[in-house]
């Protein structure tokens, strides 16, 4: 069984993403309202991916992503974006997007694409 | 000699010894007759000495008998009038005449004028010498005053006239000139006695003189003052005026005459059509300002719209991520007792497509205007359009056929939003062609001048096409029902579509029409001959580059 970490301060939907990925067996998710909190968590709960928000208060996804990119027990994690941003000028950070193993997409997502492209990033990695 | 008559003037009291009055005799009657006429009468010898006056005649002039005994006639008369009494005298004596009339100025007694009008007769005797002169007095001092006040009256009038600015002017009621003023003179270069008498067909031109007897018709007329509009011409100018006409009458209330007077207009009416056509340009210019303001309006909602959209889009899709998940989660554990469910869950699942299609179509359609430009081949991007809709075209058998010109002169595009461009105005012909069985479609690309560029008000700038230009042209024409006419003007407005609720967000092509614009090109699309639409675009063909030279260095490499 798969660990995947989701970092979204959206509650409902965070709540529903993980019933809908814990219901097909295949994963274990940890959801994280709060940015803040989402390191700390990242570290004791060791995900094999990460499902990160980019509009958040606190911290957005794209710091998020700096961040564990400057910790190594964290870099090698896959990062999924999920964004309700619009137009692909808008997502912040350039750097994050070139630096690999990093995957943008748009929200409202199917979940049969969210896993497919949960499954890629993972078979990335292994 | 005065004297042996004194006594006779009290003649008439003499009465006869029956207490009947007593006739006189001969020289006697005569004498008496002379003495009580009521005509100032005097005599005089043919020298001009006073021989005899009649009562009448001292009443008139206040002297006594006694006083103008011994006077001459010129002792009598008013200095300035000596010379022609003397001529008078001289005229009677030595001349043929017997009788003559003038008019002449006594001195009265009292130092005052008297005018007379006077008949002077010459009695002669057997030989046909002059014994002596009668001369008869008619008073005519009122007369005369009366006749100076008026002529001094007629000399203001006319020195008023002559001093005018304006032309004045009197006719009879058959047209003749009766009196004109010194302008009149001035302005048509006749002196007053040529023009009096003659009617306007002797001095102006035939049709002026026309137009000047119809107006003066009217006045006559309608017997009121009226006011024309007239054209004259002066030296080889012709000159307009104003002319107040009305009628003049005589004392017993009888038109007798035309009276006019013309002001000079010409300068006025040359100002007045310079201001009007002033007036025109500027009422066109508030025009084009307004439609510009309109423009600019325009532009600053969709400005505000399109700050609004992308905020907007963020807010309303992550409710519509949560809802999809909610849709899958559904599908996959709800399939049970109830047969509604899965269409339920589908129709759910459509409305946050829709959803979310509608944030992406308002967001592209106010998203900012920054392009990325870079020379590009159309027909490369023709290409990467068609391998997009490759499969909608399949789908629905509908066969491409191109025509591309090769080479093309580069375009300077953003190629993304180009190629957005020409598989919205694809998948619209696929959709026009949907109904029917299959279709064709044709994409053709030509190089062209550019003809007959309408000027429009809001693209003023100098990368706007203009006539002349080098372009690159793609037309597509398929094979549908064309566009209803009705709705042709509209079809590029937002939110407007044909498509039944649901089915279109109404925003594709005025996005198309937005990106095109933002390119500087243009965007036409009418109904084809034989059915169907031809929808063309034109983008400026950027000139050719010039071919690279390699580069010198003068740094040599290590």
């Amino acid at each position: 069984m798969k660990k995947i970490l989701v970092v979204d301060d959206e509650i409902g939907f965070t709540r529903l993403l993980q019933m809908n990925l814990e219901k097909t067996g295949n994963y274990s998710v940890r959801v994280v309202n709060d940015s803040t909190k989402a390191l700390e968590a990242a570290r004791i709960f060791h995900p094999d991916l990460a499902l990160l928000d980019i509009v958040m208060p606190g911290m957005d996804g794209g710091d998020l992503v700096a961040q564990m990119k400057n910790d190594p027990t964290l870099a090698k994690i896959p990062v999924i974006m999920l964004t309700a941003l619009v137009g692909k000028n808008e997502t912040s950070d350039d750097a994050v997007v070139q630096s690999g193993s990093l995957l943008m997409l748009g929200k409202p997502v199917r979940l049969s694409v969210l896993i497919q492209a949960i499954e890629e990033q993972l078979a990335a990695v292994s | 000699m005065l004297g042996c008559y004194l006594g006779a003037v009290f003649w008439n009291s003499k009465r006869d010894s029956n207490g009947k009055t007593k006739l006189p005799r001969g020289s006697e009657l005569y004498f008496h007759v002379f003495q009580q006429a009521s005509i100032p009468t005097l005599i005089c010898d043919p020298g001009g000495a006073i021989v005899e006056v009649n009562l009448a005649f001292t009443e008139l002039l206040g002297y006594t008998n006694a006083q103008l005994a011994g006077k001459r006639v010129s002792e009598i008369t008013h200095s300035s009038d000596l010379e022609s009494h003397h001529g008078r005298l001289t005229q009677l004596i030595n001349g043929g005449q017997d009788n003559v009339r003038a008019e002449k100025r006594y001195v009265r007694q009292d130092g005052s004028t008297v005018w007379g009008a006077i008949s002077v007769s010459v009695a002669k005797d057997a030989q046909g010498r002059p014994v002596f002169m009668i001369s008869q007095i008619r008073d005519i001092t009122s007369e005369r005053r009366t006749r100076e006040k008026l002529l001094e009256s007629e000399g203001r009038m006319q020195a008023i006239l002559d001093n005018s600015e304006a032309i004045i002017y009197g006719k009879d009621l058959l047209g003749r000139y009766i009196l004109v003023n010194h302008q009149f003179e001035r302005i048509f270069g006749l002196t007053r006695d040529r023009v009096i008498g003659c009617s306007d067909a002797e001095i102006f031109p035939a049709a002026q003189a026309e137009v000047f007897a119809q107006n003066d018709q009217l006045v006559i007329q309608s017997a009121r003052g009226m006011q024309f509009e007239e054209e004259a011409a002066v030296g080889a100018e012709i000159r307009t005026y104003v002319s107040v006409k009305f009628p003049l009458r005589n004392i017993r209330g009888n038109m007798v005459a035309v009276c006019g007077i013309s002001t000079d207009i010409t300068e006025r009416k040359l100002h007045e059509r310079e201001l009007r056509t002033l007036n025109e340009q500027l009422v066109k210019t508030n025009n084009e300002l307004k439609e510009i303001q309109m423009q600019l309006i325009q532009a600053e909602k969709l400005e505000s719209v399109g700050r609004l959209a992308a905020g907007v889009a963020h807010e309303v899709k992550n409710p519509l991520a949560l809802l999809s998940l909610g849709v899958d989660y559904l599908e996959s554990s709800v399939a049970s007792e109830d047969p509604n469910i899965p269409f339920i869950l589908n129709d759910m699942r459509e409305a946050i497509t829709r959803a979310e299609k509608i944030i992406h179509g308002m967001v592209d359609f106010s998203s900012d205007r920054q392009l990325k430009l870079q020379r590009h081949d159309l027909n490369e991007i023709i290409r990467g359009a068609e391998t997009l809709v490759k499969h909608e075209l399949t789908r629905n058998s509908i066969e491409l056929t191109n025509h591309l010109a090769e080479p093309l002169p580069d375009v300077l595009v953003d190629r993304v939003k180009i190629e957005q461009v020409l598989v919205n105005l694809i998948m619209n012909s696929i959709q026009a062609m949907k109904e029917q069985a299959g279709g064709s479609l044709q994409i053709k690309t030509s190089v062209q001048r550019l003809v007959n560029q309408e000027w429009d008000a809001g693209a003023r700038t100098a990368d706007h096409l203009r006539g002349g230009d080098a372009v690159v042209v793609i037309q597509i024409t398929d094979s549908g029902p064309g566009i209803p006419v009705a709705i042709l003007p509209k079809i590029f407005d937002p939110f407007f579509t044909t498509k039944p609720t649901g089915e279109g967000t109404g925003l594709g092509l005025s996005v198309v029409k937005k990106i095109v614009d933002l390119h500087r090109g243009l965007l036409t699309l009418e109904n084809a001959v034989d059915g169907g639409v031809i929808i063309t675009l034109t983008l400026r063909a950027q000139p050719h580059l010039m071919p690279a030279t390699p580069k010198t260095s003068a740094i040599p490499l290590p």
